[in-house]
């Protein structure tokens, strides 16, 4: 088990590295000086020169990127060319918006996908399979910008129950800022949703096909007890690719819905650092949503082990 | 206790199992014999209320006095696993593979009130050992994957038996495990059969699992009972064509110059059944007749259903 854990822990590090000089050099090879940009059209070469200098760019690349990645142990990631800085506090400050909102937006999607998909496939063939399959088809169809922007037509502008924008910061205005997360979390997990439920769908149906379903019945368990007990376990052990797979989409969904929901979310900072060309900031902020995104789907390959004792390792 | 009468199934208005009566007495075994695909798992899951999608049963079956047929399935369910338990072919792929055996065991008991948890657990412990599984404390909280194919079968028997039904019904218990293990498994059946009284339906396609555990025999094929009557007749003085060519069948295993003498042709699919005989474009006696009416039921040593063939005197 030890082993295992040490070989997925060294992959997943290279991974990691492999992802961060991608983006270095990506960026390294991408024109524009960041010195020249932020000093305007009648800054002298003497005055960018020393900003160069001051910003850490006139290194050798190699120093550059080594002192980045040291940046990550040590919290100093530099300063950010348009916010004047440090890039490790902006994004920390930014997650207290994104964290919560991507979790929210897992939780929903998990519940609403698994439990709508079960349901179908408890019910298949009939109406309210028909109806749920129409409804996950129309929620993979509808693009969730345009969903979330539905969203605050309705609730926000209409009922006025949300409100259709903004965050007035968790220590602020707790309450309310949790109601500001709740529509863009549905929206994001929206298509989620719909895609988690048909998968759901297919899979819980082909365990209930299974023999020991029968013996679970023939035990005399009902119906429902046998899918809660015996089948949703196994049912959702190859939901849980799709989730890890998914968690990514999710990510890109949040740069998206929290410039329609004008939350200060690390989306957001990431869409303000492009348009600035701040190259620090997005260099940092491209390789946490990589990090993330490998991180998450690592936590899901140790779940397998949880979910399915046939994958356990070591055991005997 | 167990009471058959007329019980058929049909798919789609297609006959796959005809009017099978037959009735069954505390501590008695019923040995079910056919080749695959002649209804005798059909027989066991109509028993059990767990025919699949689309089969419809009619008749009526009575366990102690209640009939089953077109009881809720709420009401099923307090008496499957409890009055009436079944031990499915397939050990590999019956057992949950998530879950820990012990807990699989224990689950029933406490479904119908019998125990607590707590107590279950720990009958369900008891009963592992009971079945003749090593170490049971240990084995209690294995998965199914951790357990030899023989191994799981005793599981899947402790489980069977654990809310102590008054009848249970063995579906090809052995057929997936290699010799050695059969006889060691039919042992133990028999062993728990003489210790709780409980009465059997014991499936099988072979003939010598039949004799070893069955009182009486009924042979099944395409969907209607052959023959039927003591074990001793039906295997020792067949009268129907069909038993006779079963029997001639068996492989003596005395010589390599012996042929095996297979029944010519092919076991009817089950939902294009003829009206008459199901065996009769097989059949040695068989006539055009044959397949057009349904075969009269003649009864001396054993009970049969043929046109031509007599059983013997009682």
């Amino acid at each position: 088990m030890a082993l295992f854990l040490i070989k997925r822990l060294a992959g997943l590090v290279l991974t990691l590295l492999v992802a961060a000089l991608v983006i270095f050099l990506v960026l390294e090879v991408l024109p524009g000086d960041p010195a020249a940009m932020m000093m305007g059209v009648s800054a002298t070469p003497e005055s960018v020169a020393a900003l160069r200098a001051e910003l850490g760019l006139d290194g050798p690349a190699a120093t550059r990127f080594l002192d980045w990645l040291a940046g990550f142990f040590t919290g100093n990631l530099g300063l950010s060319y348009t916010y004047r800085v440090a890039v490790g506090g902006l994004i920390a400050e930014r997650l207290a918006v994104t964290v919560p909102l991507s979790l929210l937006a897992l939780g929903l999607s998990l519940v609403l996908g698994v439990t709508l998909g079960t349901w179908a496939a408890a019910h298949a063939h009939r109406r309210s399979d028909l109806v749920i399959m129409g409804l996950t088809q129309l929620g993979l169809a509808i693009p969730n910008f345009w969903f979330g922007i539905l969203l605050v037509l309705v609730f926000a502008i209409g009922l006025g129950w949300f409100p259709a924008g903004g965050f007035p910061g968790w220590a602020a205005d707790p309450s309310l800022s949790a109601r500001a997360l709740l529509l863009p979390a549905f929206a994001l997990a929206m298509p989620q949703a719909a895609s988690l439920a048909r998968i759901t769908r297919s899979t819980m149906l082909e365990t209930l096909s299974e023999d020991y379903i029968r013996t679970a019945r023939a035990k005399g368990l009902s119906r429902g007890q046998t899918i809660r007990r015996h089948a949703l376990r196994n049912a959702l052990i190859p939901v849980l690719t799709i989730l890890g797979l998914q968690f990514s989409f999710l990510l890109a969904g949040t740069i998206v819905l929290e410039n329609v929901f004008a939350l200060p979310g690390l989306g957001r900072l990431l869409i303000q650092a492009i348009g600035g060309h701040d190259l620090i900031l997005i260099k940092s902020l491209v390789l946490f949503y990589v990090a993330t995104a490998i991180i998450v789907n690592a936590i899901v390959d140790l779940a397998y082990g949880i979910a399915d004792p046939r994958l356990r390792v070591g055991r005997t | 206790m167990l009471t058959l009468r007329d019980l058929s199934v049909s798919l789609r208005g297609r006959p796959v199992l005809r009017n099978l009566s037959l009735d069954l007495a505390p501590g008695e075994t019923l040995g079910l014999v056919g080749e695959s695909g002649s209804g005798k798992s059909m027989t066991a899951l109509a028993l059990m209320g767990l025919l699949p999608p689309g089969f419809v049963a009619s008749g009526s079956i009575r366990l102690d006095g209640t009939e089953l047929l077109g009881l809720a399935d709420a009401d099923l369910c307090r008496l499957r696993g409890r009055a009436m338990a079944m031990i499915f072919q397939e050990p590999m792929t019956a057992l949950n593979p998530v879950l820990p055996v012990g807990a699989q065991i224990a689950e029933g008991l406490v479904l119908h009130g019998l125990m607590q948890p707590r107590a279950a657990r720990e009958e369900a412990v008891r009963l592992m050992a009971r079945v003749g599984l090593p170490d049971p404390a240990r084995r209690a909280r294995s998965y199914p994957h951790e357990l030899s194919g023989g191994q799981r079968q005793r599981a899947m028997i402790a489980m069977a038996i654990a809310c102590r039904p008054s009848l249970l019904i063995a579906d090809e218990p052995t057929s997936a495990l290699d010799v050695s293990l059969q006889v060691e498994i039919l042992a133990l059946l028999r062993e728990i059969r003489e210790e709780t009284g409980m009465a059997m339906i014991f499936i099988s396609h072979d003939l010598s699992v039949i004799s070893a555990m069955a009182d009486r025999a009924l042979v099944l094929y395409g969907g209607l009972a052959m023959e039927t009557g003591p074990t001793r007749h039906v295997i020792g003085r067949p009268a129907h064509p069909y038993t006779q060519g079963l029997i001639a069948a068996i492989p003596r295993g005395t010589a390599h110059t012996e042929r095996l003498r297979p029944i010519p042709g092919q076991v009817p699919d089950l939902v294009r059944l003829p009206p008459g005989c199901p065996f009769a474009g097989r059949c040695a006696l068989g006539d055009a007749h044959c397949a057009e009416a349904p075969p009269p039921l003649r009864t001396g040593l054993t009970a049969l259903r043929c046109h031509h063939a007599e059983p013997a005197p009682a």
